[in-house]
């Protein structure tokens, strides 16, 4: 496939300032029970590829699955490119030529196992998940590997091919008592080493015993807290609050936001920093070239309590002024390659957890995520568990809690920032522009003051 | 493709009973403008074919984009049937569909360049308004051709286009960060995107000024957009799947007057050229109209053949099913909830004081089977006295939908407005509605 579509790249780059193919060739299990037992069980295989041409500052992406018209999708592009390029030319920041083999060293190589073991291994979790209380009222369970192949060539003279594995498994309880509904999720994750799917058992039990505790647990009360968030917690709020503002495609066009997100401005205590790394190894957001064949590199986001850099793709890199840092992903061969986080964390302070609970005489502390979103200044987001603390005591579980705020302000409330780094266990995918990549998030307990709660 | 249908069919029947082949072939095309520069083009081709087959009673599926590799495909379905959930319906035998118009004779001839002269003039329009306003615009149009086969000897296919508008119109300021969204979808390329333009002109200035709100309980106004958020706990209530796993809110209550008397819902796959609307659905069973809610009263669940079968009842037409999935799920084609029977701004003039919500963002926090919710406000706004006074912020509102809508229930508008092209509603009313504001 490389040799096919480099053949392309050479004979039609001179047509535009910029060219690349990539081509894709994914093949998976999947694996899922519903509350009644198997939903669906698949193989699937994929193969398919896109075009990107820039002519002019403006962009063209052709994406197809027909390899018999790959050639007449490259004309598309080249083609529709000089309809759409209206600026002086093309702005991309310079990188070097890259030529690299990236494959994936398993430990345990899920192409290895059986289709019926893969089964067998989510059925007993299954059942062992209905089995943990007579109030569950539903059960998912999600096995997942999938392995591809991506080639890729540019007009510049880069050859890559990346092989990339990823295994996940895991799933989510209901509990329910009349109305009442509550859920908990469990999950593990590896990229190479298919035998982290034997941790998942031990994880159900105590997870939908929680589950069961918040049926129990009366509704938040509506109003502003003081809140410990718990590693995981910590690092979804990091990702959804602050990640998505640094990623340089929504402030290089900007004027305002670029403005708002200068580099030295003030925006917490000097202890935090905040880092997103993909050269990090094994987690869900690591890789070593990004989708326009730039080397992965680890890029400081906050040091000091002082915003220090940001993410880039080419383009923003180029238009903004500042050096590449290798951000550029794509889901799919369907998708043009977006800024993303990979790896991104908050580095350990120096608090303890007693400190941390001594100091908040109401308030309440969250553990582990559901979900988030946000919108440049606001955020939003679902904490799995979270316990009321009285006194620096840790009290009962409260339920339906939604935390929201401003971004800068909650920044600037960060109290006090723990030593206990935890990437997290958690599989994490981030959505943007409608394509789903893989992420990881992390941090130490953190301690934030006055965040908006909801409730009912 | 009639001839690879075959083949596929033929060679599964070695091993299976029964089998069924979907091809599906398209294409999509879409322009964008961002931060008012047109920035790219997109295009989208892909060709498929699915294969569900039943060894045993039991289904397994497989999907292959190259459509030279039969072997494979079968050998991977026939695999995946030892564990594949069991087939309880039957596939349909004849091809019976119902008339609807969903593919735009002309769509060969769709030029995109028409789109750039298009977003160029509105993007022209919203800055000499506002020279603060960053604008995203997409234009789309996409095609679809869908071609079933199964061993009863079934044959049928249906076409369709899609035509798309979306719009974000940021304006960023230090501490006040608004974006107004706009997104629309049909089947012909009846667009006017012109009115998209003014509804965001007006949704702006509305908010130049910010009003604050103290946390309380309110009645709250949810634009058509906003009522879909709601809506959304409501479907999947009456989804046939829904009710038969015991998550629904509305199991035994077919034939109760659950809801507050002017509240009725009907789902309508039938409707010219609307996103929603099919000739039949993912199982090959004609899609109808029906009646879901009709004066409060829980008339109908919506099925497919799987569900349906499950429940004792008949399939309703609304199977959704991806080529990679063994078994359909129920979806609704076109919600359409019925009006109230006065205009908007009477009802508007009765508002003491309350909150019009716009846009919600946060959707998944709430409770999906009791009905309780909890939305982040993306875009809301303050009424005082009848009037809109200015934006609110940091704020939230949280409730339970089935509470509000059968004991919480103002009014409903006589005016509806679609929503992304497959929901019809009116202005909705509720009080009162828990409202937390920092602001």
């Amino acid at each position: 496939m490389l040799d096919r579509i480099s053949g392309l790249v050479e004979r039609y780059r001179s047509r535009v300032d910029y060219l690349e193919i990539r081509g894709e060739e994914v093949e998976g299990t999947s694996v899922r029970f519903r509350g009644d037992g198997i939903e669906s069980v698949s193989q699937p295989r994929r193969r398919g590829g896109c075009v990107r041409a820039a002519y002019r500052g403006g962009w063209v992406f052709v994406s197809f699955n027909d390899w018999d018209n790959l050639e007449r999708r490259v004309e598309e592009a080249v083609g529709q490119a000089r309809l759409v390029g209206r600026a002086d030319k093309t702005i991309l920041a310079d990188v070097a030529v890259v030529e690299g083999k990236v494959e994936v060293d398993f430990k345990s190589d899920p192409r290895e196992v059986s289709l019926e073991e893969k089964v067998t291994l989510a059925k007993d979790c299954h059942q062992l998940a209905w089995g943990t209380s007579e109030l569950v009222s539903d059960v998912k369970i999600r096995y997942w590997d999938r392995l591809s192949r991506v080639s890729f060539a540019n007009s510049e003279g880069t050859r890559l091919f990346q092989e990339s594995s990823d295994i996940l498994f895991g799933g989510a309880v209901v509990v329910k008592k009349e109305d009442n509904l509550q859920r908990a999720t469990f999950a593990v994750a590896d990229r190479v080493d298919y035998g982290v799917v034997r941790r998942l058992p031990d994880e159900i039990p105590s997870r939908a015993e929680k589950a069961v505790e918040l049926l129990e647990a009366e509704p938040v009360e509506a109003g502003q807290y003081s809140i410990i968030l718990d590693p995981e917690m910590a690092g979804t709020f990091i990702h959804e609050a602050f990640g998505h503002l640094s990623e340089a495609d929504h402030l290089y066009e900007n004027p305002v936001l670029k403005e708002m997100m200068w580099l030295g401005r003030k925006v917490g205590v000097d202890e935090l920093n905040v880092v997103d790394d993909p050269t990090r190894e094994g987690l869900r957001g690591s890789y070593r070239y990004d989708e326009e064949g730039v080397p992965a590199r680890r890029t400081y986001l906050i040091r000091g309590g002082r915003l220090a850099g940001r993410l880039h793709s080419r383009e923003t890199a180029g238009k903004m002024n500042e050096s590449v840092t290798g951000n550029a992903r794509a889901a799919t061969y369907r998708d043009q390659p977006l800024v993303r986080m990979s790896n991104t964390y908050i580095e350990p302070g120096k608090r303890t957890r007693e400190e941390m609970f001594n100091s908040v005489k109401e308030g309440l502390y969250s553990q582990g995520f559901l979900g988030g979103q946000t919108d440049r200044e606001m955020f939003t987001f679902v904490p799995q568990f979270t316990y009321l603390i009285k006194n620096g005591r840790v009290k009962r579980l409260v339920r339906d809690v939604q935390f929201s705020g401003n971004l800068f302000v909650t920044l600037a409330n960060i109290e006090m920032i723990g030593q206990d780094l935890v990437m997290d266990k958690e599989p994490g995918v981030c959505g943007k522009g409608g394509q789903l990549v893989p992420v990881a998030s992390g941090g130490p307990h953190l301690l934030i003051k006055e965040v908006m709660v909801g409730g009912i | 493709m009639e001839k690879v249908a075959d083949l596929v069919i033929e060679r599964s029947l070695e091993k299976a009973e029964e089998a069924e082949v979907t091809f599906s072939q398209g294409w999509e095309k879409e322009v964008s403008f961002e931060n008012n520069q047109l920035k790219i083009l997109q295009a989208e081709y892909a060709t498929k074919c699915g294969l569900r087959v039943v060894c045993e009673g039991k289904i397994g599926v497989a999907v292959a984009d190259d459509l030279k590799k039969v072997d494979g495909l079968v050998e991977r379905a026939i695999t995946t049937s030892r564990f594949g959930p069991e087939k309880t319906f039957d596939f349909p035998v004849t091809g019976e569909c119902s008339t609807v118009k969903t593919s735009h004779p002309g769509i060969d001839q769709i030029d995109l360049e028409s789109y750039l002269e298009t977003g160029r003039r509105m993007i022209d329009d919203v800055t000499n308004f506002d020279a603060e306003v960053l604008c995203n615009l997409s234009f789309s149009a996409a095609y679809g051709l869908k071609e079933f086969f199964n061993s009863n000897g079934l044959r049928l296919s249906r076409e369709g286009t899609l035509f798309e508008f979306s719009g974000w119109w940021d304006r960023v300021r230090d501490k006040d960060m608004l974006a107004v969204g706009e997104f629309v979808s049909r089947r012909d390329p009846r667009i006017d995107f012109w009115s998209y333009n003014e509804r965001a002109k007006t949704k702006i200035s509305q908010a130049g000024k910010t009003a604050g709100v103290k946390t309380g309980y309110l009645p709250v106004i949810f634009s058509p957009r906003a009522f879909q958020s709601l809506l959304a706990y409501v479907a999947r209530a009456l989804n046939g799947e829904k009710v038969l796993d015991g998550t629904s809110r509305l199991e035994g209550q077919l034939g109760e007057r659950f809801f507050d008397p002017r509240f009725s819902l009907k789902d309508n796959g039938l409707l010219d050229w609307k996103a929603g609307s099919l000739k039949f659905d993912d199982d090959g069973i004609p899609v109808r109209p029906l009646s879901l809610v009709k004066e409060g009263v829980v008339k109908n669940f919506y099925y497919d053949l799987q569900t349906a079968s499950r429940s004792g009842e008949e399939s309703t037409g609304h199977a959704a099913r991806r080529l990679s999935q063994a078994l359909s799920s129920p979806r609704v084609h076109n919600l359409i909830v019925e009006p109230g029977e006065r205009g908007y701004s009477d009802l508007l003039g009765e508002i003491e004081e309350g909150i019009l919500a716009e846009q919600f963002m946060g959707e998944l926090a709430g409770n999906l089977r009791n009905g309780d919710f909890s939305l982040s406000l993306h875009l809301g706004y303050k009424i005082e006295k009848g009037e809109v006074v200015g934006r609110v912020k940091d704020t939230m509102i949280a409730g339970n939908v089935f509470d509000l809508l059968s004991k919480g229930l103002h009014s409903l508008s006589l005016e509806r407005e679609w929503v992304d092209g497959t929901f019809y509603s009116p202005y909705v009313i509720l009080e009162p509605v828990s409202v937390v504001s920092s602001g």
